[in-house]
């Protein structure tokens, strides 16, 4: 019984160490901005058959507050103009969603490097876009490579620029 | 030991269970930097590979050698989860152009038996630098704006289809 209880001890002491360890070594910017892409994706996801409107528009808007900053610039490539400001990727998000019967944002292969003093990291990665138009016709698929331009404002990690890297020039 | 266990584990588990980790880590090696499985979006490689189809990216195909005109090649773009799939028609330090959907390689026609949809492609040469290929999609049935083509570093190429 006593060495039981001293097993257990032990266990819980390696566990305890090993969360402190792991809590120690993890990177929670990188962790922010992250999750922030994981937010965004989902943000501008739309199912098949759904109308993105009232309360879940303004969350999903809410959203993108919360990840992008207020003057950003976002230049993901032709035939996409660039887009300068927080309000215009809105606006342009509220008009445009629903335009779309499906949409589906995907970032992979994300690779983050982090500015020394860590106020603004860049982040590459390869954008997929698989959508439908309200036609109803073949699904479209788009992939580019984007950098991504991330600054810590008021303690919070937002976009400040997007733009395109060409894999074929 | 009941019947369906020994189908499971067979005579000797432990033994099973070696075989199981060797068998996971060769597929694990294999799969994820041999042998890259990849499945197709778009047209752009039609018909010589169809949107939606399975394959594999072979990154052994140029390690013994540089790729060749004519070889079909799988360029990363950040990483490798997603790469394109393009043809090489032009080797480094080369005038690659087209003409009413002719390509001319330096100058001079140049006959791809692979191309089936053809448009009416003009394109001024570009020339290619010592480490870039020109790369493009055997699909000319669309507009030449339409389609991704272009140099690309070579360091960019992982390798090949594998069929």
């Amino acid at each position: 019984m006593k060495n039981t209880k001293r097993n257990v001890l032990i266990i819980v002491l390696v566990l305890v160490a090993g969360m402190i360890i792991w809590l120690m070594t993890q990177d929670w910017d990188q962790r922010r901005i992250r999750k922030n892409l994981d937010l965004l994706a989902a943000a501008v996801y739309k199912p098949r058959g759904i109308t993105i409107q009232g309360v879940d528009l303004f969350k999903r808007v809410a959203i993108l507050r919360k990840v992008i900053a207020a003057d950003c610039i976002i230049a993901p490539g032709e035939p996409v103009p660039q887009i300068t400001g927080l309000d215009e990727v809105c606006g342009l998000f509220a008009q445009g969603i629903n335009m779309v019967a499906e949409l589906k944002v995907v970032f992979k292969d994300v690779t983050l490097t982090m500015a020394p003093g860590r106020a603004s990291a860049t982040a590459t990665m390869t954008a997929e876009g698989i959508g439908t138009d309200l036609q109803g016709g073949p699904k479209q698929y788009d992939a580019r490579e984007i950098e991504m331009t991330w600054k810590k404002i008021e303690g919070k990690w937002k976009i400040a620029e997007v733009k395109e890297i060409k894999t074929l020039h | 030991m009941p019947w369906y266990l020994r189908l499971l584990v067979g005579k000797s588990p432990r033994r099973t269970l070696v075989r199981a980790i060797i068998i996971a880590a060769i597929a694990f090696i294999a799969f994820r930097y041999l042998f890259i499985p990849v499945h197709l979006r778009g047209a752009s490689m039609e018909p010589s590979y169809a949107n939606g189809s399975v394959n594999f990216v072979n990154t052994l195909r140029f390690r013994f050698g540089p790729p060749r005109r004519g070889d079909v090649v799988a360029i990363k773009m950040a990483g490798t989860r997603v790469m394109l799939f393009k043809r090489i028609v032009g080797l480094p330090n080369e005038r690659i152009g087209f003409r009413n959907g002719i390509l001319l390689v330096n100058g001079k026609e140049f006959q791809e038996p692979y191309v089936v949809h053809r448009e009416q492609w003009n394109m001024p040469e570009v020339v290619t630098g010592e480490n870039e290929y020109f790369v493009v999609g055997d699909n000319r049935g669309t507009a030449i704006e339409e389609h991704a083509l272009g140099r690309v570093d070579k360091r960019r190429i992982v390798g090949g289809p594998l069929f």
